[in-house]
């Protein structure tokens, strides 16, 4: 029962949306008199709930989602539909004057439940038409090696984005890094760390056969990459990216 | 943006809409009344019938490990055959005239208004997914798999996130659901590159689908009230816009991550499916017989849920299990609760292997 509760609060948030959704629910459950929508409208969305807090459908859907993702069988819920609907046919019930009121309330009310997408603070305007950082761009551009793969090692706020612009780059490490439940990778930690540790970092790039070391160029640090092999090729923006020169791209795997 | 692109972008058009549209149309019975609902449903029902069809393509060839050009290939000559026999149907048969598609007749100018309120918002919307990026972690699996796919003619051998090899297939849920491929393969067809198609192309095809579906909702709703039609299309818009209360939403899916398969199977294939049992129960309602094409409609919309998402494997029984066996006990049918049970047929087949392969 903790896990439902636990996925319905990741999806409902504040739950005034919800709690919306269910008061539209019970003013249909009065209102409404045509049977097609009381079935589409009340008892289906009533049989989806039942199903959703019912504790033995967490263990059916746990077989096949994991934990923590069957706020995904709220997806059935028409939560927009009937929210509109009831919206629709309480302001039309009005006349006049207070048919304007009542639609400027639901519509702020709507505005108050929900959030405003365009807020989300993962949103930016798209730097190019790959939506992927400019310096993903120019780095992939200029590492990249015709006729094969080259293997390097990103800074975190790049990692997710270096293969979905190219294919040819491989990395030691990828998004699993965010995940939960991900043991640790040590090159990574240490290429994210407050001070870089040039030494630490090349032997285990060696260790690994990254070819590219790309670290943020605002960080202090400890040591040389020069002196490890690692020598800086390119900058772009605050990214460094480093070469291991003892690698010969002919035939290097 | 250059004359080639153009042209690519025109291809694409051609293979989301004309030829979804042109497949729909021949398969569903002309609707009397607006013109613009039944192209809008042909268009969308014909879209899943390609994605059920890119499925029983797909899978097949992915789990025999076979290469990507081959998947290409066939559902290229698969697709083309589909529209070339719809087009003939439609054409030499003449089932039906093109709808009448003046929409704004016989309305007043409160309701044009809104309507044109309306279209502003959803080409914002549409606008807005191109210009502005939302990344997702997810993008980092489904994306770089395709982009893998369209260069290196070859799938699920790599392990999208960094490229080494995959030892043992083991990730069942990805290789069952093919959307990726989809996409990957729509990369290869257009000649338009993968990353862009996804991440900037895509997504106003399937915001303006989702919306298509709100529309045709509201028909059934509300009939010939326009001003209710277009209230009604007024506080959806809203309440996608005013969506993003959590990220799991899905009108957080649609207007953040449209070109993923879960936000397909959330905002398209879900509500579609429901569009359809509402078009049924309407039917048996007014004691009219169900036509066919909405039963065969139920059956590829799960295809397509299974194209699209393995979510699909445990919401599509679910959305057609409930939706069954409500309608036996309201109507006492039992024709429509044997369709939407065998509907899910193929997921439930599906889900069994995906249990047996993990």
């Amino acid at each position: 029962m903790e896990n439902i509760l636990e996925s319905y609060k990741g999806f409902a948030g504040k739950g005034l949306m919800t709690a919306l959704f269910v008061v539209c629910l019970v003013i249909l459950f009065f209102r409404e008199k045509d049977r097609v929508k009381r079935i589409m409208f009340i008892y289906f969305p009533g049989m989806v709930m039942l199903f959703y807090f019912c504790p033995l459908s967490d263990v059916l859907l746990s077989s096949f989602s994991g934990d923590g993702r069957n706020w995904r069988v709220l997806w059935l819920l028409p939560f927009s539909a009937v929210v509109g609907y009831t919206a629709v046919e309480t302001v039309m019930s009005f006349s006049g004057k207070k048919r304007w009121i009542s639609g400027c309330l639901a519509a702020l009310l709507i505005v108050l439940c929900g959030g405003f997408i365009y807020a989300d603070e993962d949103i930016a305007p798209a730097e190019n038409v790959y939506h992927v950082p400019n310096a993903v761009v120019a780095i992939a551009d200029a590492i990249y090696c015709p006729g094969r793969e080259v293997s390097a090692a990103f800074p975190g706020d790049l990692i997710i984005y270096v293969r979905q612009y190219t294919p040819y780059i491989c990395m030691p490490y990828g998004r699993e890094v965010f995940m939960e439940n991900f043991y640790g990778d040590d090159l990574f930690t240490a290429i994210e760390a407050d001070i870089l540790d040039a030494e630490k970092i090349t032997s285990m790039a060696k260790e690994r056969k990254v070819i590219y070391i790309i670290t943020k160029n605002d960080k202090p640090i400890s040591g040389s990459f020069e002196e490890c092999d690692f020598e800086i090729c390119f900058t772009y923006e605050n990214y460094n990216v480093y070469k291991n020169s003892l690698a010969d791209l002919a035939t290097y795997h | 943006m250059n004359n080639m692109m153009i042209i690519r972008i025109l291809f694409l058009l051609f293979i989301l809409i004309i030829m979804p549209a042109i497949v729909g149309l021949t398969l569903i019975k002309k609707e009397e009344g607006e013109g613009l609902s039944s192209l809008l449903f042909s268009w969308i029902y014909g879209s899943v019938i390609y994605q059920a069809l890119f499925l029983v393509i797909a899978v097949p060839v992915i789990l025999k490990k076979a290469n990507y050009i081959m998947l290409v290939r066939s559902y290229m000559i698969a697709g083309a055959c589909l529209f070339v026999i719809a087009l003939f149907l439609f054409v030499f048969y003449r089932k039906y005239k093109l709808p009448d598609m003046t929409f704004f007749k016989g309305m007043e100018k409160p309701e044009k208004i809104m309507y044109m309120v309306v279209i502003i918002l959803i080409s914002l919307q549409v606008i807005l997914s191109i210009v502005l990026a939302s990344p997702d972690g997810d993008d980092a699996y489904y994306t770089a798999e395709a982009v893998y796919e369209t260069v290196a003619g070859k799938m699920y051998i790599a392990i999208p996130y960094t490229g080494k090899a995959l030892e043992n297939v083991n990730d069942m849920s990805h290789l069952l659901a093919p959307f990726p491929s989809w996409l990957a393969c729509l990369s290869s067809i257009t000649g338009i590159n993968a990353t862009v198609l996804i991440q900037t192309i895509i997504s106003p095809f399937f915001i303006l689908m989702t919306y298509s579906i709100y529309y045709l909702l509201s028909r059934l709703l509300f009939g010939n009230s326009h001003r209710k039609r277009a209230l009604f299309m007024l506080f959806v818009q809203l309440l996608v816009i005013f969506g993003d209360y959590s990220n799991y939403t899905a009108e957080n899916f649609l207007l953040l991550r449209s070109r993923q398969g879960k936000a397909y199977l959330a905002n398209i294939i879900i509500p579609f499916a429901f569009l359809m049992v509402f078009m049924i129960c309407k039917k048996l309602e007014e004691e009219q017989k169900v036509p066919g094409y909405l039963y065969v409609g139920i059956f590829a919309t799960s295809l397509g849920a299974l194209n699209a998402s393995t979510n699909s494997f445990f919401l599509y029984p679910l959305l057609m299990g409930a939706m069954g066996v409500l309608i036996a006990a309201v109507y006492r049918k039992i024709k429509p609760l044997l369709a939407c049970m065998f509907s899910t047929v193929p997921i439930i087949c599906m889900a069994v292997i995906y249990l047996w392969l993990r």
